[in-house]
């Protein structure tokens, strides 16, 4: 019996000496005064929030969302996909957010095991199950995808004509280098400060501001192909058009546009957003 | 796993057998028995979209219209080795996410086991445990996609015939690969007996220590992500973390006494409570907390003279312990903390369910049974759960009659008493503490030593959540194949949650058992509700469709 003892007391004392680690350092993106160095990279990335009205957890992460998109600057672009079972609207809810695009992407980006839950550059990390990430995950993922270049520049340019609401948007795609293999293009439409019932911690809330909703998409949910070859130096340009509706406020509305791979690999080379008001 | 190509590991485990029934037949001398065994199971979903209930919306209701699960277990012993292999199979499976569909096949789970002499010998995929699991549990549960065996080895010292000592090293399973994370475990555990046979007691003590280390890329996350904090909340970060146990049954007489203490070393865990300070000094739910944890568990029990008395308490303050700390829901426990609520098995009576609160809960509960004769007993369970800051999260008061009348019939009757925090359990923010009143009743008859019938129903009383229930059910049994259920659920009475629209849950059951082998075929209408195994809950959304399911042993 005493042997036994002291071989586990032994035992322990070696497990706490191993405690006796170099533990990582942790620097502060957040700290008041200090300035955010944007790291030199042409690469933007893409946070795919899925959301719904009926999801009470959902505004913790929304809120999540616009601290990290004032940390990170326009280096980081957030849509927010209203989709699943939380996001049937409520008998009050002035619209319904979800729209089949929404619906299909969140079949095609892995569908949540919970809310809030996010896709980020429609990457499958390392070490994660599947694309979508708990909101633990985001901030950290997010900052691992910074610093990277991206071999293709995206000049978007917008054209919106405020009397018939005829939005056209015109991308061209200028390769940094030559790239084989397949690609495909897609192009959201959202909008912000939209007003309407949200469930909170704090019950259901009328005038909650829902942002960056998924209003349309200009293309098919998974994108379109781009048939031109990434030469360098040959400029590919895509032009699409839509009617906004009436009901939408232009002056808070946006556009994404995403170049993103196919097949297993849904990740996304680049991604770049502009503004109707801009 | 993924370091290890399909084909060699199934080749490798087929030669060791086929090496186990060369060896067995060439030594005659050798009086080892070949020995081949196995079961399997099979479930196969045929999905009917029903919007009345929420059976909609998701990918095998729109598209894929079929899913199915089915798990392969061979175990064969021979010559002191004992290996075994399974097969697992997810087909458009709602198992691993509610919400989603996942697809994959392939070896599960196979290990090789030998002892030499005193030393024990185990690598592949290991069940295992340390006291009763509150620092390390490596276990299956099937039917909530859990599956956290240790890939790695183990080896066990039989210091004495009664006192072994323990350790294992490896990764945590996940479906058909591991976390990253290495955890590596030691115990040792006795048994104490007084040499007078006459003396009454024993003791069964042990110790054990877990430790768990992160790799390097979920530490840069976890660092990437503490670095977005604010400088208030801003915390540390370790590689490694550290468990550590104490525990041991005393059994004197009629009496066992059970008592386990457990500390672990800080560790970031995920907080979806916990406030947040943004950068713009706005504030949001849900951020990284560093802190140590423990947990205390007692159970003492009685049985003598008719007479069964259980009464167990846990204290649990931040004891939680995943393999990493970006894990969510059922996924990534390393430990299992002992659920101490009643396990129900009536449908409504089970309806609600106290999942373990991981992060903070003071757990009473008391089982009592007494049996007047051997025709008529009674059982009163009582538990109550409230957090550490005493808010009421759980009571359940149950109290069940039996009597049996020869061995023509058989009653039971009772009343269940719950109330339930909605708001923690399911997160639902703002709604009240679910309230319920439930009387059951089964009835059990026997025609002849062939036919019987069983009628169960249960009505359960609230004016929270869904509103009143009804439940009934009738089970016409054939001895020895066949068994026919007709069951109902109905949502009398429906509250808003419905639209004031009342739900019916109908479900047709067909078994037949020929053996080892049973089989059944049934038409669902599954209710929306948590399930758990042992504490360890989930959201299940609402089932609408067909199911065929085989299970085999052999």
């Amino acid at each position: 019996m005493k042997n036994i003892f002291k071989l586990f007391l032994l035992l322990c004392l070696a497990g706490f000496w191993s405690c006796d680690e170099n533990s990582p350092t942790i620097p502060c993106l957040s700290c008041e005064g200090d300035e955010v160095t944007i790291e030199p990279t042409d690469k933007k990335i893409l946070v795919e929030e899925f959301t719904g009205v009926r999801c009470v957890n959902c505004p913790a992460g929304s809120a999540e969302i616009e601290n990290l998109l004032d940390i990170h600057g326009e280096q980081l672009i957030a849509v927010s996909i209203h989709a699943g079972f939380f996001s049937a609207p409520y008998a009050n809810s002035k619209e319904d957010y979800t729209i089949p695009e929404g619906t299909a992407l969140e079949g095609f980006l892995d569908s949540p095991l919970g809310y809030p839950t996010a896709v980020i550059d429609r990457k499958l990390f390392e070490n994660q199950d599947d694309r979508q990430l708990s909101q633990s995950a985001w901030a950290g993922l997010i900052q691992e995808e910074k610093g990277q270049l991206s071999p293709l520049v995206l000049d978007l340019s917008l054209n919106f004509d405020e009397a018939s609401r005829e939005l056209t948007a015109t991308t061209k795609i200028q390769p940094a280098e030559t790239l084989t293999g397949d690609y495909r293009y897609s192009v959201m439409v959202i909008e912000s400060g939209i007003k309407d019932v949200q469930l909170t911690p704090e019950g259901e809330i009328d005038d909650y501001e829902h942002k960056h909703v998924l209003r349309d998409m200009m293309t098919p949910f998974d994108g379109e192909a781009i048939d031109e070859n990434f030469t360098v130096g040959v400029v590919i340009e895509k032009e699409h058009q839509m009617t906004v509706p009436d009901g939408w406020n232009s002056a808070k509305m946006s556009v994404i546009v995403l170049v993103h791979q196919t097949g297993d690999s849904k990740e996304i080379v680049q991604v770049e957003e502009k503004s109707l008001a801009d | 796993m993924k370091n290890l190509p399909l084909l060699i590991k199934v080749t490798a485990i087929l030669l060791l057998i086929a090496l186990g029934n060369q060896l067995a037949a060439q030594n005659d001398q050798q009086q080892d028995v070949s020995r081949l065994s196995g079961n399997f199971q099979s479930t196969a979903s045929f999905y009917i979209p029903d919007s009345a209930i929420g059976a909609v919306g998701q990918p095998q209701y729109d598209r894929q219209l079929y899913g199915a699960d089915a798990w392969l277990q061979l175990n064969y012993s021979n010559w002191g080795f004992d290996v075994g292999v399974r097969f697992d199979l997810f087909n458009n499976s709602q198992l691993l996410n509610p919400n989603g569909s996942y697809t994959a096949q392939g070896i599960g789970r196979w290990f090789i086991k030998k002892q030499v002499k005193k030393l024990g010998l185990s690598v592949g995929y290991l069940y295992d445990q340390i006291g009763s699991g509150i620092i390390f549990r490596a276990y299956e549960a099937r039917g909530l996609a859990i599956d956290n065996a240790l890939y790695g080895a183990r080896a066990t010292y039989d210091l004495t015939p009664n006192w072994q000592l323990k350790a294992f090293t490896g990764l945590q399973k996940r479906q058909f690969d591991t976390y990253a994370a290495v955890i590596k475990g030691f115990s040792a555990e006795g048994f104490i007996q007084p040499k007078d046979e006459k003396a009454r007691w024993s003791l069964a003590p042990g110790i054990g220590i877990v430790g768990r280390t992160l790799d390097d890329q979920t530490v840069n996350t976890l660092v990437n992500t503490i670095a977005t904090y604010d400088v208030v909340d801003s915390i540390g970060a370790r590689y490694n973390t550290y468990a550590f146990t104490l525990y041991n049954t005393l059994t004197a007489g009629d009496f066992s006494w059970y008592v386990e203490g457990a500390y672990k070393t800080g560790e970031a865990y995920f907080d979806p409570f916990a406030i947040k300070t943004n950068r713009d000094g706005s504030t949001s739910l849900g951020k990284l907390g560093f802190s140590d944890g423990n947990i205390l568990y007692t159970s003492l029990s009685y049985a003598g003279n008719g007479l069964g008395i259980n009464l167990d308490a846990k204290r649990t303050e931040k004891f939680t312990f995943r393999v990493d700390p970006f894990q969510t829901g059922v996924q990534g426990f390393m430990n299992y903390l002992p659920a101490l609520t009643r396990i129900n098995t009536n449908r409504l009576n089970a309806y609600y369910n106290a999942a373990i609160q991981e992060l903070g809960e003071l757990a009473f509960q008391a089982d009592i049974t007494y049996a007047f004769s051997r025709k008529l007993r009674f059982n009163v369970n009582v538990s109550r759960i409230d957090n550490l800051s005493n808010e009421l999260l759980y009571r359940e008061y149950h109290f069940e009659g039996f009597y049996k009348y020869k061995r023509k019939w058989t009653l039971s009757a009772g009343v269940q008493v719950q109330n339930y925090n909605q708001e923690v359990y399911e997160v639902k923010p703002g709604v009240p503490i679910v309230k319920t009143f439930t009387p059951f009743a089964e009835f059990l008859y026997k025609f002849n030593r062939k036919k019987s019938i069983r009628i169960e129903s249960q009505v359960m009383l609230t004016d929270q959540d869904f509103g009143n229930w009804l439940f009934g059910l009738v089970e016409f049994n054939v001895a020895p194949h066949w068994s026919f259920t007709v069951s109902e659920m109905y949502n009398f009475s429906p509250t808003k949650r419905t639209d004031g629209v009342a739900l019916s849950y109908p479900r047709v059951d067909v078994f037949y058992t020929s053996g080892a082998n049973r089989y059944s075929l049934s038409f669902v209408k599954q209710v929306q509700g948590i399930v758990c195994a042992g504490g360890v809950c989930r959201l299940e959304p609402s089932f609408s469709g067909v199911r065929l399911s085989v299970n085999s042993s052999f």
